[in-house]
């Protein structure tokens, strides 16, 4: 075994004959002597200091970066968690079979909070209706690009119901 | 504590970022890596920033590192930074991967002319090999890599290393032969 932990003689006998692995063995011999003899300049002192403080620098950074990560992953963490919290509490305030009827009663609540007058709900049930109508056309591949503006009756249908229902 | 032992901690400390770590490091590979890079490119200033380079390219890769000869997985990210360097300068992977040994002369050449040094006689004759077989035998005699560590690393048979290996120390013994007459 050599210092690269490797039996030399043994790899080289099954290549090559007696003769040819000696002359092998021999070449890398001479070659390291060679090398020891003309030996390859060493990096100066400045250039491994530089090395150095630039390693030093990309590991601060490089810690700054992972702090910012954590602190980042950890926030999300917290939101998520006290979501699932609040969420686990309400859940387990109501008995079972409840939940589908205070579900609803919750969003009927809404509405009364709103306080929709029963013309504004059916001008906005309309327009639903109108905008289901014209999905149906579209899916339906009745809609002309050239020759109708549904599209665009769309999109000022849902601006509108946007800009009336926030204003309640 | 061995030598491996002792590597083996500096490593560790190198993967938890610890400074003095990699320090160490720099001092244990600092002289091989510089003497390989010299051979290959035979000018003082280009071997500093291939220096430089790897060993920044170390701190950040060292978790990739897992198992086996560090002093292989070292290796092989020295050598992918020489062509990396070589990729850069001619940008055209394909001319470079075609007629690298060209690419390589006239680099060397240039570089010479600006570090403002001329190589010695040992790097005249390195240049003159083909590019893999010069790039083998450093790695062989620089990197203390094992044949069988230098065909995984190559992804060739052993065969092949041994008789690049083999042939080129030949052209070099010739070379020297020549020169001295």
């Amino acid at each position: 075994m050599n210092d690269k932990n490797e039996n030399l003689d043994e790899l080289l006998s099954d290549f090559y004959d007696q003769h040819q692995s000696s002359e092998f063995k021999n070449d890398l011999n001479s070659f390291q002597d060679l090398l020891d003899a003309n030996t390859a300049p060493r990096p100066s002192l400045q250039t491994i200091d530089k090395i150095k403080s630039a390693i030093a620098n990309k590991l601060v950074l490089s810690q700054k970066r992972r702090r910012y990560n954590f602190v980042r992953k950890f926030a999300v963490a917290a939101v998520v968690l006290m979501i699932a919290i609040a969420g686990v509490k309400m859940v387990n305030r109501r008995p079972d079979g409840q939940i589908a009827e205070e579900g609803k009663a919750f969003a009927g609540n809404i509405f009364d909070e709103q306080q929709f007058s029963q013309t504004e709900i059916a001008v906005l049930t309309r327009e639903v209706e109108q905008i289901e109508d014209s999905m149906l056309t579209i899916r339906l591949d009745e809609f002309d690009t050239y020759q109708s503006d549904s599209l665009f009756e769309i999109e000022t249908e849902l601006t509108e119901i946007n800009g009336d229902f926030w204003k309640g | 504590m061995n030598e491996a032992e002792k590597l083996k901690q500096i490593v560790s400390g190198c993967k938890r970022g610890d400074n003095q770590a990699c320090s160490e490091l720099v001092d244990i590979y600092a002289d091989r890596c510089y003497g390989y890079f010299y051979r290959l490119t035979g000018n003082t200033n280009l071997s500093n920033d291939l220096l430089g380079e790897l060993f920044l390219k170390l701190v950040e890769k060292i978790n990739t590192y897992n198992e086996g000869s560090f002093n292989k997985w070292i290796f092989t990210v020295a050598s992918n930074i020489f062509r990396d360097h070589l990729r850069q300068k001619y940008r055209f992977k394909k001319l470079m991967d075609t007629k690298i040994s060209q690419v390589r002369i006239e680099a060397m050449s240039q570089d010479s002319t600006h570090g403002g040094e001329i190589a010695d006689k040992l790097e005249d004759m390195i240049k003159k090999l083909d590019d893999d077989t010069a790039e083998l035998i450093t790695l062989r005699f620089y990197g203390q890599l094992s044949f069988k560590e230098l065909a995984e690393l190559r992804e060739v048979p052993i065969g092949t290393v041994l008789s690049k290996v083999h042939r080129g120390l030949k052209r070099l013994k010739e070379l020297m032969s020549a020169s001295d007459e």
